[in-house]
């Protein structure tokens, strides 16, 4: 239905048919949105609008607090652990997002070629993000531990390490980055339904004017598939920003060595849960908010130079 | 090839399914392991007579029936939980006003964290809490000063309870400026355990274990073998177990981390630095970041270096005793009271649990009288005799672990053990500390700087509470 007919009759409805079954219709719609609308209002856009009056107040959840003003925030800038947590989530985002979009995109690649039994190898992949974050990290604990673990011990066999993956600061990151690969699942489906939608027609054109496997993934497989590529870097981006389970699990809520595995919402978590300063923990949040809006505006910014969309 | 798209389809959709059920999205926040940590509210705990849920006993019920009461608590499976259920049972059965309490798993949202209880706090503050709460008794000040917490002492004249027969750590700990929010249930105490067998084989005396923190050290060294980067075996490591993080050794070394009297911090005291020092100086002697490194990577359970005969010495609890008994029913250890830097000043920390009724419960004067009975002395000698753990009542302690040679040991030094600052700040002060001793350890920056950091911060924090 084109949207000119539908608006007309819209119009019309509301001028000759009051309480006809149009405008039924849209009561029985908004009524049975309502509960959708209520969960959404009640536990998204009221917490969220609160949170920016608490982030002016020494709440507690347990007391109301006073309001201090910008106390909260002046604080924070003060705070060596918030200026550390905020470097750490920022240079594992760093690390992290691009492997993840690599490492992706190539598996996607080779999950993408017509073999038998392909349908094993793809949920293969998927697999892992279906275990719970918890026990991720336990597993990867020990596999990673620098006396017991498998990862040492195999090192060691050929004369390396031990190398201490979790216990020390240079190579902690390089570890989580490792582990976090682990949950790439998601993006890889993604980037398969990129890779199915782009018309096998393309493939053939280039193939009757010569074009070996690498220039067709260069010159048409890369530029189509960039909408994907856009979509899994801003949901990589705010995801890894917020990481939180992985490496609280990881490290018992610690954080260590040396808080190198401190993130920014762990810390977060802790003033809010540990120390009953949800004020201060709300503050965070904003802060969070507008460093994830800035990005991702950035990266919109500069979509329009890379991002092809199929007409 | 359609076969097999069918099948990957069917895959995702199960798939996805399954995450859906499980709870374990992507998202990366905290919402993951919400869905897997539900508080579990009724419970096989009162063993399953009357297991009705609370909802099932509304205002509409009749006068004579019984009062419920809902007990949170966060201890996972183990001799303290059957402990605490046999109490709950029993006290079911024995008390007289028709009283009936069930036990309920509050799981901590992120991982198996038992400190932070934030299911609790938002219960309270929806003002529809538990009736009653375990607490660590360190964290008792926390919610106290948030007017989260019941005071006791007039309920507890209610029903003739008090609290002269318990330990002083145990009383420090129940109380906030001098009024009661806690009923003390339990403690526990760590000493020096020490491999008499690695003793032997190093050529030290198994029966003159370390007095003091220079013998201590020296027999570390004796006891530590290196292959290069790797241990073989070590002789100790201040900082693993319960030697975590600055509160042991300040002590031992002398220092104090809190005036209770002026109601500020003493971090930095100069003899809490210089344990600090001691520890970052153990590990340079014992091969720098190589041992730093190995001690972090150190096991538990099955794997526990002092199970599996990896480290010679370790500062324990009581806690640790079923462990070995499970993992090396054969290993011959002995335990003595932690070596202080001066002889026989050992001091060491006692933890310990207590009940607390949240602001707002329904029933105080019911739950009172189930805290009275679980402080009794009938009730302290069975979750003794249970669970291994220390009563808060001395005379328990004496009749149950009277003929037990490595019990006495524990005996007396919980007749000295101190306990955390009992401060608004705990947990705070809790996770700098280790902080600290991390990045001592790591050479970020020298103890001194880092606890006179700390106690500056940490004092302005406890002023926001005067």
């Amino acid at each position: 239905m084109s949207g000119e007919k539908k608006v007309k009759r819209q119009v019309e409805g509301k001028k000759k048919y009051r309480g006809s079954i149009e405008a039924k219709k849209a009561r029985m719609g908004v009524l049975f949105t309502l509960p959708w609308i209520l969960g959404l209002l009640i536990f998204y856009a009221y917490p969220l609008i609160a949170s920016v009056y608490y982030s002016f107040t020494s709440y507690s959840v347990l007391n109301a607090g006073e309001f201090v003003g910008l106390e909260n925030y002046r604080t924070l800038m003060h705070d060596d652990l918030f200026w550390k947590s905020i470097g750490n989530t920022l240079v594992f985002t760093a690390m992290s997002v691009p492997v993840n979009i690599i490492l992706g995109l190539a598996i996607a690649l080779l999950l993408n070629v017509k073999i038998k039994g392909i349908g094993l190898y793809r949920t293969i992949f998927f697999i892992p993000t279906l275990v719970p974050v918890v026990a991720t990290a336990t597993v990867w604990r020990w596999l990673l531990n620098s006396n017991y673990g498998l990862f040492n011990s195999l090192l060691s066999k050929i004369g390396l390490g031990p190398i201490p993956w979790l216990a020390s600061e240079d190579w902690s990151k390089i570890s989580l980055v490792m582990i976090a690969a682990w949950g790439i699942g998601q993006a890889i489906i993604i980037n398969l339904g990129g890779l199915q939608d782009i018309s096998p027609e393309y493939y053939e054109a280039a193939g009757i004017d010569g074009a070996n496997t690498w220039q067709k993934v260069k010159h048409i497989t890369l530029p189509l598939l960039t909408p994907v590529i856009f979509y899994n870097l801003v949901m990589g981006i705010i995801n890894s920003l917020q990481i939180f389970t992985l490496p609280y699990a990881l490290t018992n809520g610690e954080g260590s060595p040396t808080h190198s595995l401190t993130f920014y919402v762990m810390h977060l978590y802790n003033n809010a849960f540990g120390y009953m300063k949800m004020g201060y923990a709300s503050a965070m949040a904003w802060i969070l908010f507008v460093i994830i809006l800035i990005l991702t505006l950035v990266i919109f910014g500069t979509s329009k130079k890379w991002v092809h969309y199929q007409q | 090839m359609k076969m097999y798209k069918r099948i990957f389809a069917f895959a995702i959709a199960a798939a996805m399914m399954a995450g859906t059920m499980l709870g374990c999205g992507q998202s990366g926040a905290s919402g993951n392991t919400a869905d897997t940590a539900k508080p579990v509210a009724e419970s096989e705990a009162s063993g399953g007579a009357s297991a009705e849920t609370p909802e099932t006993e509304t205002a509409e019920a009749p006068a004579g029936d019984a009062i419920e009461l809902t007990i949170w608590h966060t201890w996972g499976a183990g001799p303290g939980l059957d402990a605490m259920e046999a109490a709950a049972n029993r006290y079911n059965e024995i008390n007289d006003k028709n009283i009936h309490v069930t036990l309920g798993f509050v799981a901590s949202q992120a991982s198996g964290n038992t400190q932070t209880m934030d299911k609790l706090m938002a219960a309270i503050a929806a003002g529809n809490p538990p009736d009653v709460a375990l607490l660590d008794n360190f964290q008792v000040a926390g919610w106290a000063a948030q007017s989260a917490l019941m005071p006791l002492d007039e309920l507890m004249e209610g029903v003739g309870l008090t609290l002269d027969d318990v330990y002083d750590w145990a009383l420090q700990g129940s109380q906030y400026k001098g009024t009661t929010y806690s009923i003390p249930y339990n403690g526990d105490a760590r000493v020096l355990f020490y491999n008499k067998d690695m003793f032997e084989a190093a050529g030290l005396d198994p029966e003159a274990p370390p007095t003091t923190i220079e013998e201590l050290t020296a027999a570390a060294e004796k006891l530590t073998i290196r292959d290069g980067a790797n241990y073989k075996q070590a002789g100790f490591v201040p900082w693993q177990f319960a030697g975590k993080p600055v509160y042991c050794w300040g002590w031992n070394f002398g220092g104090e981390f809190y005036d209770a009297e002026n109601n500020v911090l003493t971090v930095a005291d100069p003899k809490n630095i210089e344990a600090l020092q001691w520890e970052v100086d153990f590990a340079d002697q014992m091969g720098g970041i190589d041992f730093v490194n190995f001690a972090s990577g150190l096991g538990t359970g099955a794997e526990d270096p002092f199970v599996t005969g990896q480290l010679a010495m370790a500062v324990r609890g009581n806690f640790d005793i079923a462990n070995m008994a499970v993992y090396n029913p054969d290993l011959n250890y002995g335990v003595t009271p932690i070596p202080s830097k001066e002889a026989g000043k050992s001091a060491n920390m006692i933890g310990g649990w207590g009940w607390t009724i949240p602001k707002g419960a329904k029933n105080p004067e019911a739950s009172i009288d189930f805290l009275k009975y679980l402080i009794s002395e009938d009730a302290q000698k069975q979750m003794s005799e249970m669970s291994s753990s220390f009563s808060p009542l001395k005379s328990v302690n004496e009749a149950v672990f009277a003929d037990d040679e490595m019990m006495a040991v524990f005996l007396q030094e919980l007749e000295h053990g101190k306990i955390r600052p009992p401060v608004p700040v705990g947990q705070e002060l809790w996770d700098g500390l280790n902080t600290a001793l991390d990045s001592a350890l790591h050479k970020a920056d020298t103890p001194e700087k880092l606890l006179t950091d700390l106690n500056d911060k940490m004092n302005a924090e406890l002023q926001k509470f005067n």
